[in-house]
């Protein structure tokens, strides 16, 4: 087990900045998601981490040492791929014994260990069988037991259930969250899918383009994201950008003006907006906070449902209010397209970012 | 009913291998027949030609066996394919894994190389293995002549090596491999047919190889490409003798060939999904 910390960490190739300053500090024994789209840098820092890259500038400490230069068979580090690069020429045993192997371990100790992780994972009955003959699941299990067989302090994770089917990924992603906690290992998991960080990991950072946009619990970014990309990333269905500005108007009251409809803004959020009269900025409500009445009510505006999508435990309704789509999610409801709904937002959940620089406003 | 247009290419096909049926044909036929008159007409059936395989060969001086020259023949080609295996492989693999200063001038030297022919260098050889005292040596040819073939060998074992997937290179050095342990564990075995190539490769050039070994090794160590051309130079032609020799000299990288053909034909298949 150990403490990680990345200080300015910056790795390039040649022009392009693949990862650019990052800094986190990780307690013992914390499960650790790096998240982010496509090509935003988080395998390169899993990997630079690991000892595979070398970085450009900054340092790595565990435990507050150094570990920059130290060869990547002494950092003690367990890793699974998104391939899961299982060795193709030899048998299960074969390979989940491989790193021990390489320690110059007794062949008794080594089936010892082999087989009591394997056990764990739930591959013990495949152990003469090699990676071709296994299913996606199987060789998903065969390289955790290969990563964890040498007992590592840490436990690095590149988007390991990426290649599973739906219901799958939905199994695994309990079990090793589960596994983590039993052991106790330091884990980064890197991952595009929001949902399997959100569920699994203690603190998630969301990375984009090399650069740490927030980091936070859950929790932390879900409800008061710090920026546009945080806000527009986490949560799915994703939410509701809207471009406003920010008008004080003869009775003191702040709207935020959309053009095809104006929001009443109250409280303590009227009076942070009251100084940033005349801003340009989006506001962002989630579709769960989007209140919809098949009538009038106070407050409320008008709106024409552009599509309906039912997906059973609640429904996905995709509103214009005029020519700008909001999209809410609802219990119940009983209309069809084209039908005329109100629609208000929960006035303590919206947030306001800067439409310029991105960061919250409120 | 066939297309026209595939009767055509059959044509065209047909056409252009003639000359080489007619020729294997040929000699098949010169090879088991008992004699041949007025030089290219065969008469009789038999395999009186194949009388080199139990009896020495009656020509000059020397009484020689030709399994003795063929044990020669083998020993040098495989040395020389075994040469060129094992730096190629080694190159290869820094071409492909490695960075270093360089590299790019020396991938183009290569291909330089391999155009260059390398026969046109028979003196400069010649001193060369004086000096290292390796000449009119076995040993000596083999090394001679692999080097001719090396630039290329390198060039497709970097192939090879290049179509190992990164992800499980970082794996065995996550797993505690050192260099030596990455090249000789993981990427050897995942390239089994790539070797196979490089070997036969060398082999078989070194095997059809005359000028060197005419050159580098002394007239009483014959190789089957010197053999043949000593039964050439004498007055009469012994057509059938020299038909049936070289098709024993065929015979035999062709049945390599055969045997080999299981492990060529065999492609690793990757330890996981999704590539």
């Amino acid at each position: 087990m150990v403490k990680l910390r990345l200080e300015n960490l910056c790795k390039y190739f040649g022009n392009v900045k693949a990862v650019d300053d990052i800094s986190l500090s990780l307690s013992d024994g914390e499960f650790f998601a790096l998240l982010g789209p496509s090509g935003c840098g988080k395998s390169t820092v899993l990997l630079t981490i690991a000892g595979i890259y070398r970085p450009t500038s900054g340092r790595i400490y565990f435990d507050d040492k150094v570990v920059n230069d130290l060869p990547i068979r002494d950092r003690n580090v367990g890793m699974v791929f998104q391939s899961y690069a299982l060795y193709p020429h030899m048998k299960v045993f074969d390979n989940v014994a491989f790193p021990l192997r390489l320690k110059k371990m007794s062949s008794e100790d080594i089936r010892k260990k082999v087989e009591r992780i394997t056990e764990f994972v739930g591959v013990a009955d495949l152990l003469s069988r090699k990676p071709a003959e296994l299913s996606g699941g199987q060789q998903q299990r065969v390289a955790l037991a290969r990563a964890l067989v040498k007992e590592p302090s840490l436990f690095l994770l590149d988007e390991p259930l990426s290649n599973l089917d739906a219901k799958l990924r939905v199994t695994m992603r309990a079990e090793l969250k589960k596994l983590q906690k039993d052991l106790g290992i330091t884990t980064i998991y890197v991952s595009h899918d929001q949902v399997e960080a959100m569920t699994m990991a203690d603190r998630v950072g969301v990375i984009d383009r090399g650069r740490f946009m927030q980091v936070g619990s859950a929790d932390d970014l879900y409800n008061e994201p710090e920026n546009l990309f945080v806000a527009g990333f986490i949560g799915s269905p994703p939410m509701n950008l809207i471009d406003c500005s920010v008008t004080v108007d003869e009775q003191e009251r702040v709207l935020l003006d959309a053009g095809d409809f104006k929001l009443d803004v109250t409280g303590a959020t009227a009076d942070l907006l009251r100084k940033e009269s005349s801003a340009e900025v989006v506001l962002g409500v989630r579709p769960e906070d989007v209140k919809i009445q098949p009538s009038r009510f106070p407050g409320s505006m008008r709106a024409e449902i552009y599509v309906i999508e039912p997906l059973g435990r609640e429904t996905l309704v995709d509103l214009r209010a005029g020519n700008i789509p909001i999209r809410a999610l609802t219990r119940m409801l009983n209309a069809k397209m084209k039908d005329e709904v109100w629609v208000d937002f929960d006035p303590e959940r919206i947030h306001v970012f800067d439409r310029r620089t991105g960061k919250v406003v409120v | 009913m066939r297309s026209p247009r595939a009767v055509f290419s059959y044509l065209i096909l047909s056409a252009l291998s003639t000359p080489f049926l007619i020729m294997y044909v040929a000699f098949f036929i010169q090879a088991f027949s008992e004699r041949i008159s007025l030089g290219i007409l065969p008469e009789g059936v038999g395999i009186s030609n194949f009388n080199f395989l139990w009896r020495p060969i009656p020509w000059g001086l020397e009484r020689t066996t030709v399994w003795e020259v063929l044990r020669n023949t083998v020993l040098y080609a495989g040395l020389s394919g075994g040469t060129v295996t094992v730096i190629c492989l080694l190159g290869g693999y820094a071409l492909s894994r490695m960075d270093f200063k360089g590299k790019t001038f020396f991938l183009s030297l290569q291909l330089l190389l391999h155009a260059f022919p390398g026969h046109i260098l028979l003196i400069a050889t010649f001193f060369l293995l004086l000096y290292m005292k390796l000449l009119y040596t076995i040993p000596g040819v083999a090394l001679a002549r692999a080097s001719i073939e090396i630039p290329l060998g390198i060039m497709m074992a970097k192939g090879f090596f290049d179509a190992v997937p990164w992800d499980l290179e970082r794996a065995a050095m996550v797993d505690g491999c050192s260099r030596i342990e990455l090249w000789s564990k993981i990427f050897l075995p995942m390239i089994g047919p790539g070797i196979a190539a490089v070997f036969i490769w060398g082999f078989i050039f070194a095997w059809h190889e005359f000028i060197y070994v005419y050159t580098f090794l002394p007239g009483t160590v014959r190789l089957m490409s010197t053999l043949i051309q000593a039964m050439i130079a004498t007055e009469t032609l012994p057509v059938g003798l020299l038909a049936a020799m070289s098709l024993f000299y065929m015979a035999i990288p062709l049945i390599f060939f055969v045997i080999l053909q299981k492990a060529l034909l065999k492609v690793p298949v990757l330890g996981g999904k999704g590539l």
